[in-house]
């Protein structure tokens, strides 16, 4: 699929993106490994989103096998909480969206 | 031997007699007689007819007693030895009679035997041979020795048969037998009886009572068996998945191992840590540890591993996908406004109108397409995809020729505003760009080089699948205009389309997609002078105007052309002079008409205008706008079902021209007056350069330049 340096220009341009807040990239342990905002923050979202991302994936299988969760959305009063689950890694924007 | 099996029988049954005759036998073998010999306690004498019929004993207890106490105590050496070795000869057989004779109950045979020999054999086979040997002078008879039996014989102990006595089964009958009231009333008398019985002497129950043999207990010990539970709970999703092989299970056994299951083979691998609660598999957990994620069937040989060197570093290509729908979730979430009003949605959420508001028809600007790759680019062309209809492609390249830079064709989606879906940098600036009708993913582009080259968008990459650069018959100046053309098969490994090119060099060419580029001339434009310029010439000159004009073929540059919608063979084409000519892809000669007009740098074709074009063979132009100030149309496009005209200028706005009153059927002689009758009025034009001020036919409303009808 796309090279390593299209992938890091295309998390860069999802940084500089309209109302995103922060970006965190955790692997399958919880563990941050790339992150725009600060540590105690960082970890306090990883360690919750992991949690409900694995239960959001239970959710999804159970109901049809051949399903995969694919995005996981939290919207709030104030922002949106975006969860993109990879194999191996889980991806974590929380943006402002316009509409708010 | 038989004889002693004889006698060992009859002991069981007979007693009496068996100990006599062995008694008998013993008593003849012996040499010496024992030498004390104890008063023996006898039972009142029972005596008739005179002979002494007292039941005897089998045992004498004071002397069988008193024996042992001499065989320990007394050291009488010439007896006791020879007695006691003696008696020690014959332990088995004598054991065996003795526990029959000395207990009551013959049940008792088994566990007495091994009690008796232990501790009485010696002594009592002396004193039994002593007691029957008593008796045996009576008998006189010689029986077998017993000391004969030096050997040990086996004993075995087995079951009996079971021996019925009485036997008396039950038949079942049924109820249509021939014999059922016999057998009625058999029961019914059996019955009575039985009830008969209850208080009668003859019968009268009894209870019996069976050898109640005494328990002797046995402990046995085995080697310790372990056991361990293990259990895992299995979801929907993990049958599915271990149906296709690749279940993901995993048995938690320790702190540091677990086991996978997968197939019937487990392999063991190496949990890294027992992290709180981090669990990306789906369910499937045993206790309260927790599992590494990473026990996947691809990733478990790495773990193994990975224990020992540092983590490998973050590679971003491997969250690629969930970066894409990252940044086009995140799009959409800002754009999404725009993109429904777009589409013709009602948005989500409708802002509220600030500042006046328009009575007449407004434009908004929705969004634009802009990216860093693209800024200071000039946009040269826009096709759209005919497949997916969000997918726009744009040239970027410069018009002038003096300007030359790299060109660029991206192409946008609507998903994504802020990046285009794919980019191709290309040698040369791009002036037109075309997708394929047929196969919608190829996409043509043409440069100012005059090199056509046709890409496949489902790739990302800036090689060209095909490109004319080495081909014969690429054109040699700026390719102005592709057209992708459906044409019937001519081959069997025809694609059924062909690209149609025009440039300045003055060639109309048909492109084959066979194995490279074919390519096949439709047309080589030549320089024709206007009838216009020819009248003029001749009107005002006589025998001076040049003979060689219809000698000498010039080629003009072609600027653009158009496909009739209807009949694909026909097609017109623009040229610099300002010609429009019609053509046909058979005659490749000769124009099939021609009609004078201005430069036409871009046109495009509707069914409408066809049809009415048809009607004349001389055609002038029927709708000229007149720009009020001095600016040059660019480019110009019919808007179907609303019989308007875009018109683009060069200083950057977009006209919107609505053609009122035009006829959809007229008489080819009343339009014919219109136009003379406009032409006559006003004056020709100095020049054709400008396309803007040529000839005015006045039939549709002027506009003002903000593009507002």
């Amino acid at each position: 699929m796309a090279s390593q340096n299209e992938v890091d220009d295309m998390i860069k341009r999802i940084q500089a993106a309209k109302g995103v807040q922060g970006l965190i990239i955790i692997d399958s342990e919880g563990i941050p490994i790339r992150t725009s905002m600060d540590n105690e923050t960082t970890l306090h979202y990883a360690a919750l989103i992991s949690q409900l991302t694995v239960h959001a994936k239970r959710v999804v299988r159970e109901l049809d096998p051949s399903q995969e969760l694919e995005q996981l959305r939290l919207r709030s009063y104030k922002h949106e909480i975006i969860v993109a689950p990879e194999s191996k890694y889980i991806m974590i924007v929380v943006q402002v969206p316009e509409a708010l | 031997m038989a004889s002693t099996l004889r006698s060992a029988a009859s002991v069981r049954t007979g007693v009496s007699g068996g100990a006599r005759s062995g008694g008998q036998v013993s008593g003849l073998a012996r040499k010496t007689a024992p030498v004390v010999t104890r008063p023996v306690r006898t039972l009142p004498k029972l005596i008739e007819n005179n002979q002494d019929v007292t039941p005897k004993r089998l045992i004498d207890p004071e002397q069988f007693f008193s024996k042992v106490k001499d065989s320990f105590l007394t050291q009488d050496a010439s007896s006791t030895p020879s007695e006691a070795a003696y008696s020690i000869a014959q332990p088995q057989v004598f054991s065996a009679t003795k526990s029959m004779i000395g207990i009551s109950h013959g049940g008792a045979l088994n566990s007495h035997g091994t009690e008796a020999e232990s501790f009485h054999s010696e002594q009592e086979t002396d004193q039994l041979a002593q007691s029957i040997a008593m008796h045996s002078g009576e008998q006189g008879h010689s029986l077998m020795s017993l000391e004969d039996e030096i050997s040990q014989p086996l004993l075995t102990l087995s079951e009996t048969e079971t021996i019925f006595i009485l036997s008396l089964d039950s038949a079942i009958v049924a109820n249509d037998s021939k014999d059922l009231e016999i057998i009625k009333h058999e029961n019914e008398r059996y019955v009575e009886l039985c009830k008969s019985k209850q208080g009668s002497d003859l019968f009268s129950d009894r209870g019996m009572n069976t050898f109640n043999s005494s328990v002797k207990n046995k402990e046995v010990q085995c080697e310790r068996l372990s056991s361990q539970s293990r259990e895992a709970y299995a979801s929907t999703a993990d049958m599915y998945d271990s149906e296709r092989g690749e279940s993901k299970i995993i048995l938690v056994k320790g702190v540091h191992e677990t086991q996978t299951i997968d197939d019937g083979t487990i392999r063991l691998d190496q949990t890294r840590s027992l992290s709180s609660g981090v669990d990306k598999s789906h369910g499937t957990r045993l206790s309260d540890q927790s599992m590494d994620e990473t026990m996947r069937k691809p990733a478990v040989t790495k773990t193994a591993a990975e224990e020992a060197k540092v983590p490998e570093p973050f590679d971003s290509s491997k969250i690629a996908s969930c970066v894409f729908i990252m940044e086009r979730v995140l799009n959409s979430n800002t754009n999404q406004t725009k993109q429904a009003i777009y589409r013709g949605l009602t948005p989500l959420v409708v802002k509220e109108e600030k500042g006046t508001v328009y009575s007449g028809l407004a434009l908004d600007k929705l969004f634009a397409y802009s990216a860093e790759l693209t800024s200071n680019k000039n946009v040269s062309a826009l096709a759209w995809n005919h497949k997916n209809s969000d997918l726009l492609a744009v040239g970027y390249g410069p018009f002038e020729y003096n300007d030359q830079r790299d060109g660029l064709v991206c192409c946008w989606s609507l998903k994504n505003q802020d990046f285009p879906e794919r980019y191709f940098h290309t040698p040369a600036g791009v002036t037109t760009v075309a997708f394929s009708i047929k196969f919608p993913s190829l996409l043509a582009i043409g440069l100012y080089d005059g090199t056509v080259n046709v890409y496949d968008v489902q790739h990302n990459s800036d090689k060209p699948l095909l490109d004319t650069e080495e081909s014969l018959g690429k054109h040699t100046a700026p390719v102005w205009q592709l057209y992708w053309v459906e044409v019937e098969k001519g081959r069997d490994d025809d694609t059924g389309e062909v690209l149609m090119s025009i440039s300045t060099d003055g060639r109309v060419t048909q492109w084959l997609l066979r194995k490279g580029f074919e390519s096949n001339d439709y047309m080589k434009l030549k320089r024709i002078l206007s009838k216009q310029t020819v009248q003029k010439r001749e009107g005002g000159k006589d025998a001076k105007g040049p003979k060689s004009e219809n000698l000498l073929f010039r080629s003009s540059g072609g600027l653009c052309f158009d496909v009739c919608p209807d009949d694909k063979t026909i097609y017109l084409c623009g040229t610099e002079e300002g010609l429009i000519h019609r053509c046909s892809v058979s005659y490749n000669e000769q124009y099939l008409d021609t009609y004078s007009g201005h430069t036409v740098s871009g046109k495009n074709l509707n069914n409408f205008e066809m049809n009415f074009l048809f009607l004349f063979n001389r055609l002038e132009p029927i709708n000229v706008i007149l720009a009020t100030q001095q600016y040059i149309f660019t480019a110009i496009t019919y808007a179907p079902n609303s019989e308007c005209i875009l018109a683009g200028t060069s200083t950057g706005s977009v006209m919107v021209y609505h053609l009122k009153n035009l006829p959809s059927a007229t008489t080819a002689n009343d339009l014919m007056d219109i136009i003379e009758q406009q032409t006559n009025n006003l004056p020709p034009p100095e020049d054709t350069t400008s396309s803007a001020a040529s000839k005015v036919a006045a039939k549709e409303t002027r506009t003002a330049p903000n593009g507002t009808t």
